[in-house]
């Protein structure tokens, strides 16, 4: 089941018209069973897989505080990371490795043609490993007790809001949150319908829109230098709303039944520098490979080699999480290479680094946002060989004709993006989005706000709705 | 009512008899509290409720206000008239009136009538296609028809003027005629309306039909609330405009202080992405995908779907059949005419098998019922220097001359010459 469809709609619908009446415990088992058909509502298999390794994980946590000894501890930490890994691996990576290795043979002439292995990959199965690996970890080093109750351990991984794409959350931050009564208050309601439509409008009008305009780029053979900047504009965009959008309506959808979800974003089109972005895109994700990669190699506490060594590798696994293809391991390390090199570049420039004033500011935005886009473009061009193509390519051979075309698939998909890029972080700067705990919402001036905002969201999505519907980009990971 | 185990405020569980009243109150309990959890007073009770209500209130009137206000203003505010759009680039020309064009053709008696969407009105002009076939031909295309709008024109203009052709012509792109469900939303509700359609008993066998399954179970709850979400939030007009406006200002604001018109715009835009410059694999998908050109990967599924690749004769399932049942009630014969999508320099986008059988079943079982097929989708004649944009022919003099003479030319052989004794009627003065 998607967000963006009517079906959701209803099933969201009729499960708040139960879920409040119930006590905790009902609350839970509504929402696990909720979470299951909304997860195997296309492909029930996909249940097998995450009950299973939902079961062996809170197993695992147990044994780990039932041990007496840390050895027997950590058995069960590398037994739980071990069946999660295994599973991520195989239905992930195991056709890339396959693939490549057998290319490699034939290379050689040790094997007639290369294998092609093609495994279905299960929706999320990257976010609910992470989330469960996470919970494993965290119970190792003794950072959250173990959960007894294998009900809300189970709704906790299953969570359907934040399932298939995140946020990755903590359960840390998520299992006390379902050990309470869940009494959202009508404010707090109020906020997470008016977080959904914002996340449904960043959907269906501004990544599908954009969704169309890059998909024709990629798709043609030759683009010119215009036409495929212009692609990669709009690709910038497309995912910057796909991804936050799906996140709006998880953090929507789950304010609407009383959990409250992480940021994942923010504003990562103002980062003033690629380090900065990443502590503004997807969130969640950065801080997992912080936590458990970068700061487990040795983190920054190190001489500069060793830390531009832990950055690289960070970002090349993190590349790594998003696919099994070439271009992301490229992605990962393009990224890691320009963290890693960023802060001595900025020892030579100084307005790299936090100076020369509002000009400098705008300077460093510009640069960040350039970098970032030369990454989008590893990260949407899947073959190696056109992308080696793209980076070649000559301002100077493209025609009048080109400019036009890319010019107005740039400023079409700026005019789309131009709500996510501008007016919200405006808005969220003047303060006029408070949180669903600010008192200020109980007043009815902010009604009126909210109202407004609402109606002018709904407006622009009936106004501005792309008839082509296309996935979530991350849904795919 | 059904007991269930309820918990109180102190956490404790006991059985409880459930009824409406205590639902909605049990429910409203575990939301009615403050931002701290606390318990409300009644009045701030009310006034978080009257505030929830706004919110939601305003997200749907307000949108719905606006959406009825820009579907009524216009012309086509009157009810009947509906526009029909123009032979290339968008542009509009007239409007049709089902009374008018009933008139119309009755008074001038065309002996071949050609029914269709922009395929049939960029590639067809009344007047040169009468002096080269010297039959009394009558176009009556609508941009942006179906299958389902051309069955009501064929049933309440032409068999509804008393014209009585000779010969009716549809126009149509691969799977249409068997695509009932295709573009009967949007405008086409008000041009189905204008003509009565969704009275129509025929309409209503083949619509109940082709959304059986949508419309029970779960699927009838999901329908039913997307019909009144498009009911109160009805769009179309407005997003039309809106998004052509978007692209429109887009190509304005990169015009590099050249003023290139818009058409042209729109041609290099349709160079640039032209199925010739498409990826290899992507062509390969396509071809796959059905027989519809690369546009369609291209993200212009509203022109170029594919829709059902089995062809279903059924009379439930299209219009087809009670288009046949029409023609043979009122005495005119069915000539359906497969049009070439846009033609590249090198090459066309074979049929795919699935297609190729589709065609192959259409053409026996009209056949087997006097009708005649023409398919141009292969004829090499038909060049790329032919088209405007999309699948249009230009409507330019010499381009569409040479599209009529060749389509001419294709059936000439079973619709020949006029036949001597069917004159137009003299306008009454």
């Amino acid at each position: 089941m998607i967000f963006q469809s009517i079906e959701y709609l209803c099933f969201l619908s009729l499960l708040l018209a139960v879920y409040f009446w119930l006590p905790i415990r009902g609350q839970n088992l509504l929402l696990l069973a909720a979470s299951y058909v909304f997860y195997g509502w296309v492909h029930p298999w996909y249940l097998i897989l995450i009950a299973i390794t939902t079961v062996f994980d809170w197993g695992c946590a147990l044994g780990m505080d039932g041990s007496s000894t840390p050895a027997n501890r950590k058995r069960f930490l590398v037994l739980s990371l071990g069946v999660n890994f295994a599973v991520l691996c195989v239905f992930k990576y195991f056709g890339f490795f396959v693939e490549n290795v057998s290319t490699v043979l034939t290379a050689v002439h040790l094997m007639p043609d290369p294998w092609i292995i093609r495994i279905a990959l299960p929706a999320g199965i990257s976010f609910f490993t992470f989330q469960s690996a996470s919970y494993a970890i965290d119970v190792y080093r003794r950072q959250t007790p173990s959960c007894r109750s294998l009900l809300e351990y189970a709704t906790f991984v299953s969570f359907f809001p934040q399932l298939v794409a995140g946020p990755i959350e903590r359960a840390g931050h998520m299992l006390p949150q379902f050990r309470s009564l869940r009494r959202p208050s009508l404010t707090s309601i109020r906020s997470g319908f008016v977080l959904f439509l914002w996340g449904l409008f960043q959907k269906i009008v501004i990544a599908d829109s954009t969704a169309v305009l890059v998909g024709k780029v990629f798709s043609i053979k030759d683009p010119s230098f215009p036409v495929l900047w212009g692609g990669v504009l709009a690709f910038g965009v497309q995912i910057y709303a796909d991804f936050s959008g799906y996140t709006a309506m998880a953090r929507g959808s789950a304010r609407l039944i009383g959990i409250e979800l992480c940021q994942n974003f923010n504003h990562p089109g103002l980062a003033q520098s690629p380090g900065d972005f990443w502590r503004r895109w997807h969130i969640s994700l950065s801080t997992w490979f912080r936590d458990y990669v970068f700061i487990p190699l040795g983190g920054s506490r190190s001489t500069s080699a060793r830390v531009a060594r832990n950055l690289v590798i960070t970002f090349l696994l993190s590349g790594l999480w998003h696919g099994a293809s070439w271009n992301f391991v490229l992605w990962g390390c393009f990224h890691g290479i320009v963290v890693a090199a960023w802060p001595h570049l900025a020892r030579h420039l100084p307005w790299l680094d936090k100076s020369g004033g509002r000009a400098g500011v705008v300077l460093r935005v510009a640069l960040t946002f350039a970098i970032v886009h030369i990454g989008w473009l590893m990260f949407r061009e899947q073959s190696t060989v056109m992308l080696l193509h793209d980076l070649t390519l000559n301002p100077l051979a493209a025609t009048a004709s080109d400019w036009r075309v890319g010019g107005s698939i740039a400023v079409e998909s700026l005019f789309y993006g131009l709500p996510l890029l501008v007016i919200f972080p405006v808005i969220e700067r003047l303060g006029a989005l408070p949180g669903s705990e600010d008192a200020r919402m109980e007043t009815w001036k902010w009604t009126f706000f909210q109202a407004a905002g609402a109606a002018l969201i709904v407006l622009g999505l009936v106004a501005l709705r792309c008839p082509v519907s296309s996935d979530f980009i991350y849904f795919q990971f | 009512m059904a007991a269930c185990l309820v918990q109180t405020k102190h956490g404790a569980r006991r059985r409880r008899q459930i009824t409406i009243r205590s639902f909605f109150v049990n429910s409203l309990g575990n939301v009615a509290v403050g931002a701290k959890g606390e318990a409300m007073p009644p009045a701030r009770l009310w006034k978080s409720i009257a505030q929830l209500g706004a919110v939601i209130l305003a997200s749907l009137m307000v949108p719905g206000a606006v959406c009825r206000w820009t579907m009524r203003s216009g012309p086509d505010a009157a009810g009947t008239p509906v526009q029909k759009t123009g032979p290339s680039q968008g542009r509009r020309t007239a409007l049709i009136v089902p009374d008018a064009e009933r008139s119309k053709l009755h008074q001038q008696r065309p002996d071949w009538i050609i029914i269709g969407n922009s395929m049939a009105n960029t590639r067809l002009d009344n007047a040169r296609l009468a002096a080269i076939s010297g039959r009394r031909p009558r176009k009556l295309a609508l941009g942006g028809s179906q299958s389902a709008i051309w069955f009501l024109l064929m049933k309440d203009i032409v068999a509804g003027s008393g014209a009585k052709p000779e010969w009716v012509t549809v126009f149509f792109r691969e799977t249409d005629l068997t695509w009932p469900e295709f573009r009967t939303t949007g405008a086409n509700v008000e041009v189905a309306a204008a003509m009565n359609g969704t009275s129509q008993p025929e309409w209503k066998a083949v619509m109940e039909w082709r959304t059986r399954e949508a419309r029970t179970g779960w699927n009838g709850i999901s329908s039913a609330a997307s019909d009144a979400l498009g009911q109160l939030l009805e769009g179309d007009k407005l997003r039309a405009w809106a998004r052509g406006k978007m692209q429109k200002t887009a190509f304005n604001f990169t015009e590099f202080g050249a003023s290139v018109p818009y058409g042209l715009r729109r041609l290099e835009l349709n160079d640039t992405f032209s199925p010739a410059r498409l990826r290899h694999d992507l062509g390969t998908d396509m071809a796959a995908a059905g027989g519809a050109d690369a546009s369609w990967a291209l993200g212009d599924v509203g022109e170029y779907d594919v829709g059902p690749t089995h062809f279903d004769p059924s009379p439930a399932a299209s219009f087809l059949p009670h288009m046949l049942a029409l023609a043979e009630q009122h005495g005119f014969k069915l000539h359906f005419h497969r049009v070439r999508r846009r033609a590249q320099a090198d090459r066309q986008t074979p049929d795919s098998a699935l297609m190729a059988s589709y065609m192959q079943d259409l053409r026996s079982w009209l056949e087997s019922r006097h009708c005649v097929l023409t398919d141009e989708y292969r004829d090499a004649s038909i060049t790329p220097d032919l088209y405007a944009d999309g699948d249009h022919v230009s409507s330019e003099p010499g381009p569409q001359q040479r599209y009529m003479e060749n389509f001419w030319q294709r059936v000439r052989p079973f619709i020949g010459e006029a036949a001597p004794s069917t004159k137009p009627r003299r306008k009454a003065q």
